[in-house]
């Protein structure tokens, strides 16, 4: 849709290395990866639990615990993350990168209205005062179809059903409307119909205003319905990244392939084996010892990410 | 080069990264060693008779002969401070334990049974808690007379409800969770199941409370000893030798201070245990593993 | 037959005074044939989670009757039930936390074999289960570990390994795969599938994922606010769906990769 050469990224970024020291093992989450994000584009960046998106996403935020160390670069709008400070931080969080978390359960605080945890995210970005705070919140939250916005204001997150703790939720991530919303796994656990309704709203949110979004996911159905590229990540770096079409339509990693082949719509074929942990990751390709296609060369060397088509970047010995 | 093992694990270098990681629990658990210890091995240990009495020695100051000096009985109060720490520890691990095995069998019983038992069990607790617990100690204490034994006997009265009430609530989280339902699928007996599968997952924060009772329990005895009302001369109570050295404070204060510092002693030591136990036993503070 | 079920109900009180009822599983029937699977499906909430729960008499319904291979369940003492657990299993949602914190994979494994004295010295337990081992694809190595140390696909293969052991002729399996990732979710569903044909198993199966009843059932309830509103064949099912609830629910089902971003517009919009 768009010319992706002609513009210049949102966010860029360029071998980022993300460790964790546990006890006395260095554990490396995210392993040299390299991606953009442009204006109005939605990344969605699947890959199973443990494979270090969430912990992608954490470090651009810069949101890790103490024990993790990012190395690399992220620049966003130009300005390096890894080296911003405290109140730089602070200042890039919600009011122009928003962040949707996961769990709709625990993600509000069970003992304030939803209406006021939504306005303070405003009153902590913007010098809006309480009453025009107020009214920003009830149009955010019919924006959002949310019924009766008006008498959710005082509701409690239990008085809320799932769907509209959700979207209590994406009104947090979007109320200083930033440019980029990272949405963590929007739809584990749950239920086929509340499903759909994420989707679809989170798919309003993408369309509005020229916003990007960094959906991770691990559900390859979700990233089809929203994204424009994917990014397909495993043990810690990504092994595949294209337009969605490209990769989902004609996929080049033999981990995509036997991904979409366990969908239950494909007849769950199984993927043999476990995914390594990320303290034991074998040498070589990563994939190698549940690959359909082993190899040798796979198994002594670790392939680079390359172009196989344009635009479109597997790290296989086979793409080619 | 993804995983640099930094060292295997041989038992020196696991027991100092324990050192390390639980620093606040090596110490406190030290310093409870310490008291235990002392207690243990009081008769060896202790210079003098604590009971003695010799009149033409008192109220010393500490020498090279009586290092904590003498008591206006005449009587060496480094044995005392010793003699007393073996009754403290002693009454208080008595009544730790029967209030808290009483106090878990009762929770389980009535977590797990829930409906009248449940009622019933819960109700007395409420009754016994609607006391200020000294309060009733005291009158227990009064209708039976003063003594350690009364003191035991009251404090265990007062203590099991605390065990009761963590328990059961405890237990009635446990009980819906998965893997007891599915111990329940799989046919195991209710006993099994209260002693298999919910029983240990209770424990850790019963010890927590257990440590935390016996720096309770042996300030409450001291308490009572103080007003008279628990250990009788010439038995050795650091709540009764504190209040013997009263009238001396301002000339011979070293009599109130040694049995007041190993009062605070123990005080502290089974306090910070009982902190940095359920630190200990919280997973999520435990290692923090990011997924 | 091997399960019927007949009119059953299950009235819940709420509230604080205990003076409201609400009525989680209203009149359901069916029935199940030796080693057939009953996909039910349904939202969260509709009250299919309660239906497993009644018909292994983990709780006790309100009204109704369930029958496993014609013995009536609801009349029974619980000493008489203790001994038919041994043929009627479930398998639960949380795969991490429905095995024992505190206990080991061989004890968890071997708890079942000595529960009801299924081997008759210690070498043949440690032969048995290295076998159930084999047969849900874990290694030995897994034995020594605690189920913090396992992933969820991995606790879900020894929930698995349990109730094998037992050789029941009934499971439910509550939404075994609602937590895992999709990778992870056709593992242990080709899994739960091969070992029900190889053990000839009877199965009621319950997700709210129509694709993940359509690959495993061979017929298919549909639940919705504690009724069962559709029951048929697989086909029928998914081909001429009768009740508008199971019309709404086979069109939140998207299929990959034929509909993409782009030709979804209208549905997001």
């Amino acid at each position: 849709m768009l010319n992706k050469q002609v513009m210049s990224p949102l966010l860029s970024i360029r071998a980022l290395s993300t460790c964790f020291q546990i006890q006395e093992t260095v554990v490396k989450a995210v392993d040299n990866v390299s991606l953009d994000i442009y204006p109005d584009e939605v990344l969605a960046l699947v890959g199973e639990t443990g494979c270090g998106k969430s912990v992608l996403a954490l470090s651009i935020l810069r949101l890790l615990p103490e024990n993790s160390l990012s190395e690399g670069s992220i620049l966003y709008k130009g300005f390096e993350i890894l080296e911003g400070s405290n109140e730089e931080l602070r200042a890039l969080r919600g009011r122009e990168i928003g962040m949707i978390p996961q769990s709709q359960a625990s993600s509000l605080n069970p003992l304030l209205k939803v209406g006021w945890q939504v306005m303070e995210v405003l009153r902590l970005h913007t010098k809006v005062r309480k009453p025009d705070a107020h009214k920003k919140v009830v149009e955010l939250f019919s924006r959002l179809q949310l019924p009766e916005p008006e008498k959710r204001m005082d509701y409690y997150p239990h008085q809320l059903s799932g769907g509209m703790r959700q979207r209590v939720l994406v009104s947090m991530g979007v109320a200083c409307n930033p440019n980029l919303i990272l949405v963590d796994e929007p739809t584990k656990g749950l239920d086929a119909v509340l499903r759909m309704e994420v989707v679809k709203l989170l798919g309003r949110q993408a369309a509005e205003n020229n916003r990007s979004m960094l959906l991770i996911t691990h559900d390859l159905s979700v990233a089809a319905l929203l994204a424009d590229r994917i990014a397909v990540m495993y043990a810690g770096e990504i092994v595949e990244m294209g337009s969605s079409a490209g990769v989902l339509k004609i996929p080049r990693h033999p981990y995509t392939q036997s991904l979409l082949d366990s969908l239950p719509g494909r007849g769950f074929k199984p993927i043999p084996g476990f995914s390594p942990s990320l303290s034991r990751i074998p040498p070589g390709c990563r994939f190698q010892p549940r690959c359909r296609v082993a190899c040798s060369k796979g198994a002594a060397l670790h392939p680079d990410l390359r172009e196989a088509d344009p635009n479109h970047y597997v790290r296989c010995f086979h793409a080619d | 080069m993804d995983v640099i093992l930094l060292s295997a694990k041989t038992p020196k270098k696991v027991v100092l990264r324990f050192l390390k990681q639980e620093s606040m629990l090596a110490v406190s658990g030290a310093a409870v060693l310490l008291v235990i210890m002392v207690a243990l091995l009081g008769p060896l240990i202790m210079p003098h008779d604590p009971i003695s009495v010799s009149l033409t020695e008192k109220v010393q100051t500490p020498s090279f002969q009586y290092p904590f000096g003498t008591d206006p009985l005449g009587r060496c109060i480094l044995s005392r401070v010793i003699q007393g720490t073996r009754t403290s520890l002693t009454a208080a691990v008595v009544i730790v334990s029967i209030s808290g095995i009483g106090g878990v069998l009762l929770g389980l019983l009535a977590g797990y049974k829930g409906g009248g038992v449940d009622s019933l069990i819960m109700r007395l607790v409420d009754v016994l808690l609607a006391f200020p617990s000294i309060i009733l100690a005291m009158a227990l204490i009064v209708s039976m007379g003063p003594g350690l034994e009364s003191v035991i006997v009251a404090l265990t009265l007062v203590h099991w409800t605390g065990y009761a009430r963590l328990v059961r609530a405890e237990v009635l989280t446990l009980k819906q969770a998965e893997f007891v339902e599915g111990a329940r699928a799989l046919g195991n007996s209710s006993s099994r199941i209260l002693f298999k599968y919910i029983l240990p997952n209770v424990l850790a924060p019963v010890l927590v409370m257990a440590s935390l009772d016996i720096a309770h329990i042996i300030l409450s005895m001291a308490s009572l000893s103080f007003l008279g009302l628990g250990a009788q001369p010439p038995e050795a109570e650091w709540g009764a030798m504190i209040n013997q050295g009263r009238e001396f404070i301002r000339t011979a204060p070293y009599v109130t201070l040694f049995p007041g510092l190993a009062l605070m002693f123990s005080i502290l030591a089974f306090s910070l245990l009982g902190d940095s136990l359920r630190d200990y036993f919280d997973p999520r503070l435990r290692d923090k593993v990011i997924e | 037959m091997l399960i019927e079920v007949k009119d059953l109900v299950k009235d819940y009180r709420v509230g604080i005074l205990k003076n409201r009822c609400v009525r989680a599983v209203d009149c359901v029937s069916f029935s199940l044939q030796v080693g057939e699977t009953l996909g039910l499906v349904g939202e969260s909430g509709c009250g299919k989670s309660t239906l497993a729960r009644l018909i292994l008499m983990l709780i006790k319904p309100t009204f109704g009757r369930v029958c496993f291979e014609g013995q009536d369940l609801t009349d029974l003492s619980q000493a008489e039930l203790l001994k038919l657990r041994r043929e009627m299993q479930i398998v639960f949602q949380q795969p991490q936390q429905s095995l024992h914190p505190r206990m080991k994979l061989a004890e968890s494994l071997a708890e079942p074999l000595r529960l009801y004295k299924l081997v008759k010295s210690k070498a043949a337990e440690k032969e048995r289960v290295r076998h159930l081992l084999h047969e849900v694809g874990l290694s030995e190595e897994h034995l020594e570990r605690y189920p913090h140390e396992l992933s969820g696909g991995q606790a879900q293969r020894v929930a698995l390994a349990r109730v094998l052991a037992l050789k029941p002729k009934f499971i439910v399996a509550d939404e075994p795969t609602s937590m895992l990732d999709v990778a992870v979710q056709a593992q242990i569903l080709s899994l739960i599938k091969k070992l029900q044909q190889e053990h000839k198993i009877g199965m009621l199966f319950i997700s709210h994922d129509l694709e993940v009843i359509r690959g495993i059932s061979d017929r298919v309830a549909v639940m919705q606010g504690g009724k069962l509103v559709e029951m048929g064949s697989k086909e029928q099912i998914f081909r001429e769906p009768q009740h508008p609830y199971t019309k709404f629910l086979t069109g939140t089902v998207f299929e990959l990769p034929t509909r993409l971003k782009r030709d979804n517009l209208r549905l997001v919009h």
